[in-house]
C-alpha cells in the first residue's frame, strides 16, 4: 500500500468534494434564481427609499443600503443552509453519501468538504453583491457608509455560521422531509421569538404578582438572551453595531465567538455524522 | 488481507452479526453466502468502515481501518448490490470524480481504456439513469477498477441481471482473478460462486457456521463419493462382483443403470470398472455426482436451522 500521509488524502477528498459540489451549484438553476431575485428585491427596496427622499427631502433611515443589504446577504446565507441541509440529507437517502465512503473520504473530508463548497459559493455572492450595491450607491450618488464594510466583514462570519448549522441538522437527520422540517423550525422559532417579545413587551400586566404574562415576558425574554449568543443573524447586528462604537475588542470577540460556535457546529457534525452513520 | 476476528453487531432489537472471524488470504477469491438476513452486508459494512463492530477486531492488509484509513480505502475497489450515481453527471464525469478522489495517474488514459474494455465507450457521455441495469454494474465495475485495487470487495455483484450482463459481469471478475486481484464475493447466486470461489465462508442468522474450499464444504456434508455407471447388460454376477470392492457402501442397479455411493473423496473408479467388465459386461458411460453447492449450502443452513429450533425447544 502506498503511504501519502493522511492530511494530504483527506485534503485531496475535501478538494474533489468541494469541486464537484461548486460545479454543480454553479452549474444548476436554483441559485441563479435566488441571487437574482435577492438582488432584486434589494433594488426596489432602495428605490422606494430613494423615491421617499424624492417627495420628502429627508432620509428614512441613516444609512440607506443596509437593510437591502441585509436582506440580500440574510436570504443567500439561509438559502445556501437550507440548499446544504437538502443536498445532504439526500446524498444519504440516495446511496451517493455511502458511495463517496466507499473510498478515501471520511467523515471530517466529507463535512469540511461540503462546508467549504457553500462558504465559497457564499463568498462569491458577497463578493457579487458588494460590488452591485457600489454601482448602486454611484448611480444613486448616495455614499455608502463605513459601517458598510464592517457589514460585509461580518456578514461572512454570519454565512458560514448559518451553513454550519445547516450542515449540522442534515447530519443527524433520517430523511430528507425530517432535516427540511427541522431546519425549517428553528429558522421559523427563531423568527417567532423576535415577534412573540415585541408582541409581549406591548402588553401591561394588570398585577405584579403571579402574572402569567410576566412569566411570559421573562421565558421569552431568557430564551431572547439566548438566541442573541447563539442566532447567526444576531451576530451581524452585534459585531457592525460594536464596530461603530468604536469597541474594537468587542467586534473582533463577537467574530471569534462567531467562528467558535461555527466550529462547534462542524465538529457536532461529524460527530453526529459518525453516530447516524452514512448508509440510508 | 481481510481478517475478522470475533466481529460482532448488535442492534437494539438484533444480533445481526455474532462472534464472526473470517480470514481471507491475499490473492483468492472468497465467497460469502448465506441466506438473506444472514448477516453478510452487516459484515461488509464493517470491513468498509460504514458500521461500527459493536465488538470484535477487524484489519485490511494487516492495518486497522481507525488508524490507516485513507491506505486502506485508497487500496479497495468496491461494487455494492445497488449501483449508486450522481444523476446529474454523466458517466464520464462520474468516473473523473472518482479517478480524482482516488489520485489516478493518466486518468483520462485510464477511464478510455477501462470503458472501451466494458463496452461502454459509445455511452460515456450519457447520464448512467440512461443506462440499463447491466450496463451500470458495468459501470461500477469500472469505478471500482480505476485505480487498480488489491482488494475488491462485491456485494451481489449479478444480482438482478439478465443472462448476458451476468456473463460479462463474470469476465470481469474472471480477468481480475487471473490479474491476482484479491476478491471477496457476497452473493446467494450459489453457481456464481461455485464457479469462481477458491474458499467459502457461510453464514447464517448472524453466525459463520462454516470456512473452507469446495471439496472440504462436500466433504463435511456428505463424505462419499457417488458414481453412476451405465452398462450393455446386467448379469447376474454384478451384485456380487460390486459387494466385494472394499470401498462401495451401497449400490443401486436400475435397468441398464448402476448408482454405487463410494466411501470418501478419492477417486475409486478404476477397482469398480474393473469388478464390472469382469462380470462380461461393457461400460459405456461414467458419470462421477459430486454434491452441488447448493445441496452443500443447504444441508448447513437446514441443520443449522434444526439445530437453532431444537435448542429452543429444549430451552
Amino acid at each position: 500500500m502506498m503511504t501519502v500521509g493522511k492530511s494530504v488524502e483527506r485534503i485531496r477528498a475535501v478538494v474533489t468534494i468541494h469541486k464537484r459540489d461548486l460545479r454543480l451549484a454553479l452549474f444548476g438553476p436554483v441559485l441563479h434564481v435566488v441571487t437574482t431575485s435577492s438582488i432584486v428585491i434589494a433594488i426596489v427596496i432602495i428605490r422606494n427609499y430613494l423615491n421617499y427622499i424624492r417627495s420628502n427631502g429627508i432620509y428614512p433611515m441613516p444609512d440607506l443600503f443596509s437593510f437591502p443589504f441585509r436582506w440580500a446577504i440574510i436570504t443567500i446565507g439561509v438559502y445556501l443552509a437550507f440548499s446544504t441541509v437538502v443536498t445532504i440529507s439526500r446524498e444519504r437517502e440516495s446511496g451517493i453519501m455511502e458511495l463517496l465512503f466507499y473510498g478515501p473520504v471520511d467523515h471530517i473530508a466529507y463535512v469540511v468538504g461540503k462546508y467549504m463548497a457553500q462558504v465559497t459559493l457564499y463568498l462569491m455572492i458577497l463578493a457579487l453583491y458588494s460590488v452591485c450595491f457600489l454601482i448602486f450607491s454611484w448611480m444613486a450618488h448616495v455614499q455608502i457608509s463605513a459601517s458598510f464594510s464592517f457589514m460585509i466583514l461580518m456578514s461572512v462570519f454570519t454565512g458560514g455560521y448559518l451553513i454550519a448549522i445547516g450542515i449540522f441538522v442534515s447530519s443527524v437527520s433520517g430523511s430528507v422531509r425530517n432535516a427540511t422540517l427541522v431546519f425549517l423550525a428553528i429558522v421559523i422559532v427563531a423568527l417567532l421569538l423576535q415577534g412573540v417579545q415585541s408582541w409581549l413587551s406591548n402588553i401591561t400586566p394588570e398585577s405584579d404578582y403571579y402574572n402569567p404574562v410576566l412569566l411570559l415576558q421573562q421565558v421569552v425574554s431568557w430564551t431572547q438572551i439566548a438566541l442573541t449568543w447563539l442566532s447567526p443573524f444576531s451576530y451581524l447586528n452585534h459585531g457592525v453595531n460594536e464596530m461603530l462604537r468604536g469597541n474594537m475588542k468587542a467586534f473582533v470577540g463577537t467574530i471569534a465567538l462567531a467562528i467558535s460556535f461555527c466550529l462547534i457546529f462542524l465538529a457536532s457534525s461529524v460527530l453526529g455524522l459518525k453516530f447516524r452513520g452514512v448508509r440510508q | 488481507m481481510i481478517k475478522t476476528r470475533n466481529l460482532t453487531k448488535t442492534y437494539p432489537e438484533v444480533e445481526a452479526v455474532k462472534d464472526v472471524t473470517l480470514n481471507v488470504r491475499k490473492g483468492e477469491v472468497y465467497g460469502f453466502l448465506g441466506p438473506n438476513g444472514a448477516g453478510k452486508s452487516t459484515t461488509i459494512a464493517m470491513l468498509l468502515g460504514l458500521e461500527k463492530p459493536t465488538s470484535g477486531d477487524l484489519s485490511l492488509f494487516g492495518y486497522h481501518l481507525d488508524r490507516n484509513y485513507f491506505e486502506i480505502k485508497s487500496a479497495i475497489g468496491v461494487v455494492g448490490e445497488r449501483p449508486f450515481f450522481f444523476d446529474e453527471m454523466t458517466a464520464w464525469e462520474f468516473l473523473e470524480f472518482h479517478a480524482d478522489l482516488y489520485m489516478v495517474e493518466s486518468k483520462i488514459y485510464r477511464i478510455g481504456q477501462l470503458l472501451e474494455h466494458v463496452g461502454l465507450t459509445d455511452y460515456a457521455h450519457m447520464r448512467p439513469s440512461e443506462y440499463s441495469r447491466g450496463m451500470r454494474q458495468k459501470l461500477s465495475f469500472v469505478r471500482a477498477l480505476l485505480h487498480s485495487p488489491a482488494l475488491l470487495i462485491l456485494d451481489e455483484p449479478v444480482s438482478g441481471l439478465d443472462p448476458h450482463g451476468i456473463r460479462q459481469i463474470r469476465e470481469l471478475i474472471d480477468e481480475q482473478k487471473k490479474a491476482g486481484t484479491t476478491i471477496f464475493i457476497s452473493s446467494h447466486v450459489l453457481s456464481e460462486i461455485e464457479r469462481t470461489a477458491d474458499r467459502i465462508a457461510i453464514m447464517h442468522r448472524g453466525k459463520l457456521l462454516v470456512e473452507d474450499n469446495l471439496d472440504g464444504l462436500r466433504y463435511t456434508v456428505d463424505q462419499s463419493t457417488r458414481v453412476r455407471i451405465e452398462v450393455t447388460r446386467t448379469p447376474d454376477a454384478l451384485s456380487d462382483a460390486l459387494s466385494a470392492v472394499p470401498h462401495v457402501k451401497e449400490y443401486r442397479i436400475q435397468g441398464q443403470q448402476i448408482e454405487i455411493s463410494l466411501d470418501g473423496i478419492a477417486d475409486y473408479r478404476a477397482e469398480v470398472s474393473a469388478a464390472i467388465t469382469a462380470t462380461g459386461t461393457t461400460i459405456v458411460g461414467m458419470e462421477t455426482k459430486k454434491a452441488s453447492l447448493e445441496e452443500t449450502f443447504m444441508t448447513f443452513t437446514d441443520e443449522n436451522v434444526v439445530g437453532i429450533s431444537q435448542a429452543g425447544e429444549t430451552r
